[in-house]
């Protein structure tokens, strides 16, 4: 199917958004008093220690962690996609997304674009409100490192997005995905996202390294705030492909033994 | 006895927008100047088109709404400023709404019942048993609400609204959604409960055969004003709409030549027939004289039939 | 019967009706999720448990937060958990007052001869709480355990006094914004920010907050659900007057749903004059 209508669909997800405006003041007061309390709580521990730096890292490099990732965590969070899914699944309008001309994994993924574009723009917004209120933050070394973290968040996203597939095919074997989520929260909070890995315990560090979800999420960052070494950088590209190819097959397959059960059950 | 009295209900309508902000707020008369009383035991069927004031009426009635104008009494009571009393006494029943606690049986929301009331043990269980065999509860006594089909269910909502014998009983839209056996035998019930026990019934419906299995009065309402209180025969004979027949017939039709408004479509015929004009020959002609297959007859919907009577109110 | 006899079989009334709705909403919890309620109550306290690792590695990195060592963080954290959930168990119908008002479920309510506010409380007891319970309360007596300050009985008694005492306050905050559905039909944004969003200022100790948050969370007294209560429990302030401090959350809670009832009437009144 062609790729405009795909974009159609996002754009017209979008518009449906924009008339839930409420939920945009929302979600925009939410989200500033999220970050006040957050900011309030670094101050507060790096006054603690005069704002030394604590294991190497600076008071400063805390905060741009901090604001950065918000928005690494709404680009390329996955948006539910699970969730939507299993509520087709449930309702049996799955069987006519089956037979339509598009996938219905990318109908999904449009319909979710257009709610995120719907939710980045504000948080563009309140991202650059906080820089300006506390001070400046660090900037990346050079262009070229920005330009590799623009990279690693598009990677970031697909790997997010892979899991999320996984996750939602097992819908198809009727397994509460919600309930599931709530043990998925336990390895995305050690994903980076909450609290850098630095200040974890390294057996901890150790554990979170090697799972996806610091791919999607503390690896962009390290590498905002990393050097322009090039090894470094396609060290942690690396990591990220692999996650995305390895996550992509596994849901790849469930995804053709979940169609195969669908047809079986009649839906 | 309730006693409606010049009952008023006024309601605050945003107006139209003028401009950008200017939304000057209306006085909308949802009830305007209703008088009736019905007696203990009668069976009362309330109509009227959506928006009319039935629900804004019956509301008032139960104490949910204040009156702006007039009063009501039930017994003697006003059921707003006396709400906990006069609830003892009546029985409510949402069409659309349940009031069944969705996961368990029936009995444990009975018994939640029972202690809201607060009816003695011994009565509970007479009133129990003898709401079970009117209804005919026990086929699914013992499963969850949520399995049983819309008809168990309103069975169930019945038993619920009455089981601490109140004189009086409201049902709102209660056959709403339902196919028509399912109708025959809600009626059949609320009929039954009527005669058994004396239960006052006012019943509100948009659908004509409600009232005329069931009720023997009729009161229709329409833009908050009580257009008409009396039997249905004398409802029908007033209302001039008339009643559409299709048949359905093998081979050629024979058709005495006085019918009206004839069409034809292949081996269906219709045409038009109004009962009060004394055409129930004509039509038991039509069936002696051909091979009837099949045959609808469809009433005039209650709009036409309240129309009419508006408008030959306006006239009169 | 006279009026004591009267308020005393009214009581007993209240708690019998507790009793019954308790099992009902229990044995309905069990039948609509079955074993999937186990799973989802162990799935609720990993999810939580993640919450607690990132709260503790987030702090132990330090010296402290405003005098707090990422242990007594991880009590507080808990002790608003604790009365998150006690306090919340009977408010759940009242989260779903916009759709009461609006669709007319609230007249189901109106028609029977109990005060619809105490209808509404036991409506749907929420027994899911129990992993919430579980969790906080295993995680303050970790803690306390794990940080060895002695406690003497008048530290035992205030710990169950403070626990009672948040969630009165809890449950007041969770409540109070619900009847701006009378007028405003859908409340939720404010509702959410009330019970939600300002729900996090139970995290860490207010004392690091910018003036307007601290003056908020007075109004809105989150301050009074776990902060004051526990800073003698944890020992940061061992004066005299801390020990009075759960007792004034009590008074605080019972003011925050004594604001509720009035507030909840005014909008019942609405409701009564200007419907659904």
């Amino acid at each position: 199917m062609k790729l405009y209508a795909y974009f159609l669909m996002a754009y017209f997800s979008l518009k449906e958004s924009l008339t839930y405006w409420k939920d945009y003041i929302s979600f925009i007061i939410f989200s500033v008093l999220g970050l006040v309390l957050q900011i309030s709580a670094w101050y507060a521990l790096y006054s603690s220690v005069d704002f030394a730096p604590v294991m190497g890292r600076s008071y400063e490099t805390m905060i741009t962690y901090y604001l950065i990732m918000q928005i690494v965590r709404n680009f390329t969070s996955a948006d539910g996609i699970a969730g939507t899914l299993e509520q087709r699944m449930s309702t049996g309008e799955i069987a006519t997304d089956m037979l339509r001309p598009a996938a219905p994994r990318g109908i999904l993924i449009a319909r979710a674009w257009g709610e995120k574009l719907y939710y980045f723009i504000p948080s563009i917004l309140i991202f650059v409100g906080s820089v300006l209120v506390v001070g400046g933050i660090q900037l990346p070394a050079s262009p070229g490192v920005f330009a590799a973290f623009c990279v690693s968040l598009c990677l970031g996203y697909l790997i997010n997005l892979m899991f999320d597939l996984v996750m939602a095919t097992f819908a198809f074997w009727f397994i509460e995905v919600n309930t599931l989520r709530w043990f998925v929260t336990f390895f995305v909070a050690l994903s980076g996202t909450a609290v850098p890995l630095w200040l974890l315990p390294s057996w901890l560090q150790a554990i979170c390294r090697a799972l996806p979800f610091q791919a999607a999420a503390y690896v962009p960052m390290q590498i905002y705030l990393g050097s322009t070494n090039p090894a470094e950088i396609l060290r942690a590209f690396g990591t990220q492909i692999f996650w995305i190819i390895g996550l992509f097959l596994v849901q790849e397959w469930l995804w053709r033994r979940g169609k195969r059960r669908i047809v079986v059950l009649g839906g | 006895m309730i006693e409606v009295e010049n009952l008023c209900k006024d309601y605050l309508v945003k107006g139209s927008k003028d401009g950008l902000f200017s939304r000057g707020k209306q006085k909308k008369r949802a009830v305007s100047n209703i008088n009736f009383t019905i007696h203990p035991g009668e069976l009362v069927g309330y109509i009227g088109p959506n928006g009319a004031g039935k629900s804004t009426t019956i509301k008032m009635l139960t104490g949910i709404l204040l009156p702006d104008g007039g009063s009501v009494r039930i017994d003697g009571l006003d059921p707003f400023r006396q709400r906990k009393q006069n609830c003892q006494n009546m029985g409510v029943l949402f069409g659309q709404r349940s009031q069944l606690w969705w996961h368990l049986r029936l009995d444990d929301t009975y018994r939640l019942l029972k202690h809201l009331y607060e009816i003695p043990d011994e009565q509970y269980k007479a009133r129990l048993s003898v709401l079970r065999e009117i209804l005919e509860l026990d086929e699914f006594w013992t499963q969850p609400v949520r399995q049983l089909s819309l008809g168990q269910r309103m069975r169930g909502e019945l038993a619920a609204a009455l089981l601490h014998s109140p004189s009086y009983l409201y049902l709102d839209e209660p056959t709403v959604g339902m196919d028509v056996l399912v109708k025959e035998r809600i009626r059949e019930l609320l009929g039954e409960i009527n005669r058994r026990d004396g239960v006052t019934i006012l019943l509100t419906t948009h659908d004509l055969e409600d009232v005329e299995r069931l009720c023997s009065r009729v009161m229709v309402i329409n833009h908050g004003n009580l257009l008409y209180d009396g039997t249905m025969a004398e409802l029908r004979h007033r209302c001039p709409a008339d009643s559409s027949v299709t048949i359905d017939i093998d081979g050629e039709p024979i058709l005495p030549d006085s019918l009206r408004s004839v069409k034809r479509e292949g081996s269906r015929v219709s045409f038009h027939f109004s009962r009060h004009m004394g055409e129930g020959e004509l039509l038991a002609k039509v069936i002696s004289q051909n091979h009837v297959r099949d045959i609808s007859i469809t009433e005039p919907p209650i709009e036409e039939v309240v129309r009419d009577l508006y408008e030959g109110g306006e006239n009169a | 019967m006279n009026p004591c006899k009267r308020f005393f079989h009214r009581i007993v009334w209240f708690f019998q009706l507790c009793g019954m709705t308790l099992s009902m909403c229990w044995r309905g919890y069990i039948s609509h999720k079955g074993w999937s309620a186990l799973v989802h109550g162990i799935g609720l306290i990993v999810g939580y448990l993640g919450d607690y690792v990132v709260l503790y590695s987030m702090i132990m990195n330090f010296p402290g937060i405003a005098g707090f060592t990422a242990l007594d963080v991880c009590f507080l954290y808990s002790m608003g958990l604790v009365c998150y959930a006690l306090g919340n168990i009977h408010t759940r119908e009242f989260w779903k007052i916009d759709d009461l008002v609006l669709r007319g479920g609230l007249d189901l309510y109106l028609v029977r001869p109990v005060s619809p506010l105490v209808q509404m409380f036991v409506r749907d007891i929420q027994v899911g709480y129990l992993s919430h319970l579980i969790l906080g309360l295993g995680c303050m007596f970790l803690v306390k355990g794990m940080s060895g300050i002695p406690w003497d009985i008048t530290h035992w008694l205030l710990f169950f006094f403070s626990i009672l005492a948040g969630s009165v306050v809890m449950s007041g905050i969770s409540l109070i914004a619900t009847p701006l559905s009378f007028w405003w039909g859908k409340s939720r944004s404010v509702t959410g920010f009330v019970r939600g969003g300002l729900r996090g200022t139970l995290k860490y100790p207010i004392t690091i907050y910018p003036k307007l948050i601290q003056i908020l969370v007075y109004i809105i007294p989150y301050a009074f659900v776990a902060y004051y209560p526990c800073l003698y429990l944890l020992g940061r302030d061992t004066s005299p007057k801390a020990v009075l401090y759960p007792f004034i959350s009590m008074l605080v809670g019972i003011a925050v749903n004594f604001a509720f009832w009035v507030f909840w009437r005014m909008g019942l009144r609405r409701y009564n004059s200007a419907g659904g």
